[in-house]
């Protein structure tokens, strides 16, 4: 007997899973642990939080991998001023900050 | 930084290849780090927790970079360097101990407000309320030791006692004298002590010898005590009494030179600093002027810590003697009728009461003014002497 083609199985991917369970509860995305937050004070001081590790740390470049991508930003004299598993305060004189994804 | 400073942390250059994926490894160890700069393309500084660092050996066997400890800073390595100073340890605590002890206690009594009271009965109503240098600042109760200085001695009104640091000062008011009870046993008259124009007079014993209007000397007798009348075979000799009030005036003449003599500024000036100890200089800087004004830019006062530090700084002018030209006649007049103001008032006694002011203002030949000021003030002039006759001195 000749089975018909497989059936492929649509694969639910968990960070799509879990910002459509925000979305329906009506959620704040800020708690969600997956969405990366980059927050700015003036021009020298950049936070980013829930971010996956450092790609590139220079005093002109600083590339941060993140969730949706990737996180450059471009500027001068720059220096990671906190570095944790889960924060990255980057501090310098920022002129761009661009997101790859 | 601070709260990192207490544990300890270390600085440490990372040179190598791979370093970003290092910092990565070492994120994912949950070791956290900061200030993280690149200085060359195989070199990275960063710094970490001291107990951190230990935790660094297992990820540098895989990773293709070397660790190296630049800077130690914080607590733990203070105490490990003085370890070998105890001397030092025990005798800056010993020092900062002896320090807080200290600001405890009184160290100093201020006393002012003294003048005809002496200093000496202060200092005895302080021993008797058990207030003496040393004792504990605590044990200080304000309100009864001022009542108890009060208490002590009838020459004084008021004291109040204040605690500024480790030093106590001593307010104290003295007591106004009670006038003197007339003695009304002595024959006596009312004479006037100061010439004047009679403006009123009330005689309570004895007879009123002038009247409203009249001008009298000082010396002339404003009321009798002698109230024999005529005829009569013995004199009647009383304590004269009363209030005579008059109109006085006083003068005061000032002349003015188109030029006078007064101390300028130079222009040179140097900076000025003083510092006070409890009101003690302890250092004041230089000054190599004669005469010289200071002019006060700050002036800290460290109250409440634990001694009384006053700091002064300023700017100090050289000043000399120069004759100034008065160009203009207004101001040379000016400035004399002011003096000549202050010099007739200073002459008003306190308790006399100012009706009119006169001034009078004339320019001299040779460039000058002559300013004379008159005051009128209305005053008691009556004082009271007594009667030398032969027949009392018997």
């Amino acid at each position: 007997m000749r089975k018909g083609p497989k059936k492929k199985r649509k694969r639910i991917r968990p960070r799509a899973f879990a910002r459509k369970l925000h979305e329906a509860l009506d959620l704040p995305l800020e708690i969600a642990p997956h969405v990366s937050k980059v927050t700015m004070l003036g021009q020298q001081d950049l936070l980013v939080e829930n971010h996956r590790g450092v790609l590139q740390c220079g005093k002109e470049q600083v590339r941060l991998l993140t969730n949706d991508g990737v996180l450059g930003v471009q500027g001068k004299a720059l220096e990671l001023r906190e570095l944790s598993d889960s924060r990255a305060y980057v501090r310098g004189e920022i002129e761009s900050i661009v997101c790859k994804a | 930084m601070i709260w990192q400073s207490f544990f300890g942390y270390v600085m440490i250059r990372l040179d190598g290849r791979g370093l970003e994926r290092f910092l990565n490894k070492v994120l994912q160890a949950g070791i956290p780090v900061w200030n993280v700069r690149r200085e060359s393309a195989q070199c990275m500084h960063a710094e970490l927790r001291a107990k951190d660092f230990a935790r660094l050996r297992p990820l540098l066997r895989t990773g293709r970079c070397r660790v190296h400890i630049i800077k130690r800073r914080g607590v733990p390595f203070l105490l490990a360097r003085f370890s070998k100073r105890k001397a030092l340890v025990v005798g800056g605590a010993a020092c900062f101990l002896l320090l807080l002890f200290a600001q405890t206690r009184v160290w100093r009594i201020q006393i002012e407000g003294v003048d005809a009271v002496p200093l000496a009965v202060v200092t005895r109503a302080l021993e008797q309320a058990n207030v003496k240098v040393g004792m504990p600042r605590k044990a200080v109760d304000a309100l009864s030791v001022g009542n108890a200085i009060r208490s002590y001695d009838k020459g004084i009104a008021w004291a109040g006692v204040d605690m500024d640091g480790v030093i106590l000062h001593v307010r104290v008011v003295e007591a106004q004298p009670l006038p003197q009870a007339q003695d009304t046993s002595t024959p006596s008259d009312v004479i006037a002590v100061k010439d004047g124009i009679i403006e009123k007079v009330s005689a309570l014993c004895g007879k009123a010898h002038v009247k409203a209007g009249d001008a009298v000397r000082a010396g002339d007798v404003l009321i009798r005590g002698d109230i024999t009348r005529e005829g009569a075979a013995q004199e009647l000799l009383v304590c004269a009494q009363g209030q005579v009030e008059a109109l006085v005036w006083y003068v005061a003449t000032v002349e003015k030179a188109p030029r006078t003599l007064a101390l300028v500024p130079t222009g040179n000036t140097c900076p000025y600093r003083k510092v006070l100890l409890a009101g003690h200089t302890l250092y004041q800087s230089h000054v190599p002027f004669d005469e010289c004004e200071v002019e006060v830019l700050e002036d800290t006062r460290f109250t409440g810590a634990v001694l009384p530090v006053r700091q002064v700084y300023g700017v100090c002018r050289e000043l000399r003697e120069a004759y100034v030209v008065i160009e203009a006649p207004e101001e040379q007049m000016a400035q004399a009728l002011y003096q000549a103001e202050m010099e007739a008032l200073i002459k008003v006694p306190q308790s006399a009461r100012i009706v009119e002011k006169q001034s009078e203002a004339i320019m001299l030949e040779e460039g000058g003014v002559r300013v004379t000021v008159r005051v009128c003030a209305r005053e008691q002039i009556g004082v009271q002497r007594p009667i030398r006759t032969a027949a009392y001195l018997d």
